[in-house]
């Protein structure tokens, strides 16, 4: 027994190291990481300017501000549609875009978390797209721990929340990446869009124009974490104020059961024009959005 | 439970670790052991059916000491009532929904409608592996085969066993029931024979078959947006994600049996290269094919009663066999298909011909051979479309599509099905000549390279588990 269970240990040990050993040496390949990192891990630093926008977060939200606070919180439907440095303009408040790519609601609270745990904040703007309230979250924690600056903690429940084997190398291969001092890859796809800063992404695509599918209604049922996030946001003197998200497939009913949320519904705004897929905004489509965003939260907040 | 998923291998460490070391001494104590884990393990699944699992288990256990007794009569009740009782709970929860639809539309051609009313409960997972093992043990007492178990955790442990529990290999208690009465001692060997199962098991489930499912699964459910080719890859690519599905989980199976003492039955004996039907029934889930033999095709006369009865006795037992697998006519016309393909062999006297190992001491095949290998794998790939096919009509609507679909559009790179399909039947074929005893290198570097390459491909597949296709059978 005491053989078979040593030579078990000593095996998953010298495992554990060659995967210690092989990480490093990717990492420190210099011209070669890139190119490996992508056979091997399946980079994904384009995605949304995660790596930027989080580490911008953690400045801003450690910087004095003379105005009140606004988060915008939610997945690409809200760092790619809401401009933060409009609603800054027209609503007197300080906001920041923390959505990121995929997130959602469960992985939002988390990240609300960490949040409060840094400063108070004033209005939290919940951006609601429908289909992403239904994904499980593994998308996100994916882009969280391989693409973005969050905090070692955070990064760890995250990976213990999502047991699977391709995240945990992520994760390991993100301290490796920071320990050996290997440089962080950050792909700038023109095509995926240009950071504006305050966590915000211009997408640089056309317009889609023509859009030949009917809008139907699709009701949008309430979802898990939601009561947590209003909750969250009550404890830390926040007001919640959740965002439905257009799209040109669906007009989102909500159902019974939002009734004791603040709500804002963008159901009008649906012109093709504005859009480059079925819910994400070109950068004109976006600002003209933001603007009458704006004037709704503040039709909201009176 | 999945063999595959994190939780297996938290509670497998666990429950190894108090068998080996908490209650090494106590066979009782490890039995116990090995019940309360095997219930926990079936629970994390289901813990609405274990209820049905130890009810099932109780009454094969009182059936047992009934068909017993030496009063002939009274035996043949408590085998008939154990026969009622198994086959009813397969009845009730496999077969209710398609026989009343079955007699329903039966009754509508001929002018009468009906409103049936259908069960909407969840098919137990594992009902009709634990039924059979129930069955087998009251068959072999009442054939003085085995003499009924006294200690009913013993029994249950048997019924139970959670290695086997949801997927077979469906055991006999002439086998499994003198290992679990007998103390079991450590041994490294067979230990160190366990964790090469479970990986090689692994890879052939999460490497290969789960990564073959996921180009072939959208082509089985849209076929009519593929062409030709395409779906001629798709049928090669469900051959080998059944088998290394299926295998995976027996090799899993028998791995961790082997952890903790127990030698379970082979299930797989590399069927895809055999060099008729016959050899591959002979190699295909073994235990199943073994228990439909001993309990149904020697009791009805097997092939001693002249050619015609044969005949006869050989359809009903792959006609019953599809139907085993589902309750569904797609499942009974692949056993119709594979009766009619080992018919010719009956006839010919030919079906025991090939019972040794392909090409055993030599590197290749001769051609004779590896042409008989490609018609009967193509054989069976062709029967395997309707066990993949969600009904019968989609079956045949696949298949004329391999013939008809002749256009560019709607074709896929196949690369994936290729390689991966490659590497299953070439380590296969480096391995064939004993399936319990994987062959493994005897220069270290290169088999610790084998085994750091074949872990590191399960870790990273490793999460989005998917569940094993013979857990809803």
């Amino acid at each position: 027994m005491r053989k078979f269970l040593f030579r078990l240990f000593q095996l998953g040990f010298f495992f554990f190291i060659s995967i210690i050993v092989g990480l490093t040496l990717i990492a420190l390949s210099t011209n070669w990481t890139l190119k490996i990192e992508q056979k091997t891990l399946g980079h994904q630093t384009h995605w949304g300017s995660s790596w930027e926008r989080i580490s911008e977060f953690e400045i801003w939200v450690n910087q004095k501000s003379s105005k009140p606070r606004g988060l915008i919180i939610g997945s690409s439907t809200a760092y790619r549609n809401i401009n933060p440095h409009i609603l800054d303009q027209t609503t007197d408040l300080n906001w920041f875009n923390y959505a990121s790519s995929g997130q959602p609601p469960i992985i939002s609270l988390q990240l609300l978390k960490h949040a409060f745990s840094k400063d108070k904040f004033d209005y939290i703007l919940l951006d609601i797209y429908e289909p992403v309230t239904q994904l499980d979250g593994l998308e996100s924690a994916h882009d969280l721990i391989y693409n973005s600056t969050l905090d070692w903690w955070n990064k760890t429940k995250l990976v213990c929340s999502y047991p699977q084997g391709k995240l945990w190398l992520r994760y390991f291969y993100f301290f490796i990446k920071q320990l050996v001092a290997s440089k962080p890859h950050i792909i700038l796809d023109p095509k995926n869009g240009t950071y504006l800063k305050k966590g915000f992404v211009c997408s640089n695509q056309p317009s889609i124009s023509q859009w030949n599918k009917k809008q139907t209604n699709k009701a949008l049922n309430r979802f898990a974490s939601l009561s947590e996030i209003d909750a969250l946001c009550k404890t830390n003197g926040a007001k919640l104020i959740l965002n439905i998200s257009p799209s040109l497939e669906h007009k989102y009913i909500l159902q019974e059961n939002f009734k004791e949320y603040s709500i804002i519904s963008n159901d009008e705004f649906n012109n093709p024009d504005w859009f480059y897929d079925s819910h994400h905004m070109t950068c004109e489509g976006a600002n003209l959005y933001s603007h009458r965003l704006s004037s709704k939260f503040k039709a909201k907040i009176k | 439970m999945l063999f595959n998923s994190f939780e297996f291998f938290g509670f497998l460490p666990i429950v190894f670790a108090l068998y080996w070391f908490v209650f090494q001494r106590k066979i009782v104590l490890q039995n116990l052991l090995i019940l309360l884990a095997s219930y926990f393990f079936y629970g994390w699944w289901s813990w609405q059916f274990m209820g049905l699992l130890l009810l099932s288990t109780t009454l094969d256990y009182f059936y047992g000491f009934g068909v017993s007794s030496s009063n002939k009569k009274k035996a043949k009740v408590f085998l008939w009532l154990s026969i009622f009782n198994n086959l009813g709970i397969l009845a009730i929860f496999k077969y209710y929904n398609f026989f009343v639809t079955q007699f329903q539309e039966g009754l509508e051609l001929i002018g009468f409608h009906t409103n049936p009313v259908l069960l909407n409960v969840a098919l137990p997972v594992g009902i009709s592996f634990y039924t059979f093992h129930g069955m087998s043990y009251v068959f072999d007492i009442y054939r003085n085969h085995q003499r009924p178990v006294k200690n009913f955790i013993d029994y249950a442990v048997f019924v139970s066993f959670f290695p086997l529990l949801v997927a077979g290999p469906i055991e006999r208690a002439g086998h499994l029931l003198p290992q679990v009465q007998k103390a079991r001692k450590f041994s490294y060997q067979q230990a160190l024979e366990g964790c090469r199962l479970i990986l090689w098991g692994l890879f052939k489930k999460v490497v290969i078959a789960d990564a073959i499912a996921q180009v072939i699964d959208p082509i089985f459910t849209n076929y009519i947006d593929y062409n030709s080719p395409t779906l001629f890859l798709a049928a090669i690519g469900f051959a080998f994600q059944i088998y290394g599905d299926f295998s995976g989980y027996s090799d899993i199976a028998l791995g961790t049996a082997k952890l903790f003492g127990f030698e379970l039955l082979s299930n797989f004996r590399f069927p895809y290269f055999s060099r008729d039907i016959a050899e591959f029934w002979r190699r295909w889930h073994i235990s199943l094919s073994s228990w439909f033999k001993d309990y149904l095709y020697i009791p009805l006369g097997g092939s001693r009663q002249g050619l015609s009865k044969s005949v006869r006795n050989t359809f009903i037992i792959f006609l019953v066999s599809g139907f085993w697998h589902g309750a569904s006519w797609n499942f009974i016309v692949w056993g119709f298909i594979h009766a009619c393909g080992f018919l010719p062999l009956l006839l010919l006297k030919r079906n025991r011909k090939n019972t040794d190992t392909v090409a055993l001491n030599k590197h290749l095949p001769s051609l004779k051979e590896l042409r008989q290998m490609i018609l009967t794998f193509v054989f069976v790939t062709f029967a395997w479309i309707f066990f993949r096919a969600e009904n019968l009509e989609n079956a045949i609507g696949f298949i004329s599509c391999i013939f008809t679909n002749w256009t560019q559009l709607g074709m896929i790179s196949g690369k994936s099905i290729v390689v991966l399909g490659s590497i299953l039947l070439l380590i296969d074929w480096y391995l064939r000549h004993n399936e319990r005893q994987l062959r493994v290198p005897t220069w270290q570097p290169l088999r610790m390279a084998i085994y750091f390459s074949f872990a590191l491909a399960i870790w990273l597949k490793l999460g989005g588990e998917q569940t094993f296709i013979y857990f809803q059978f």
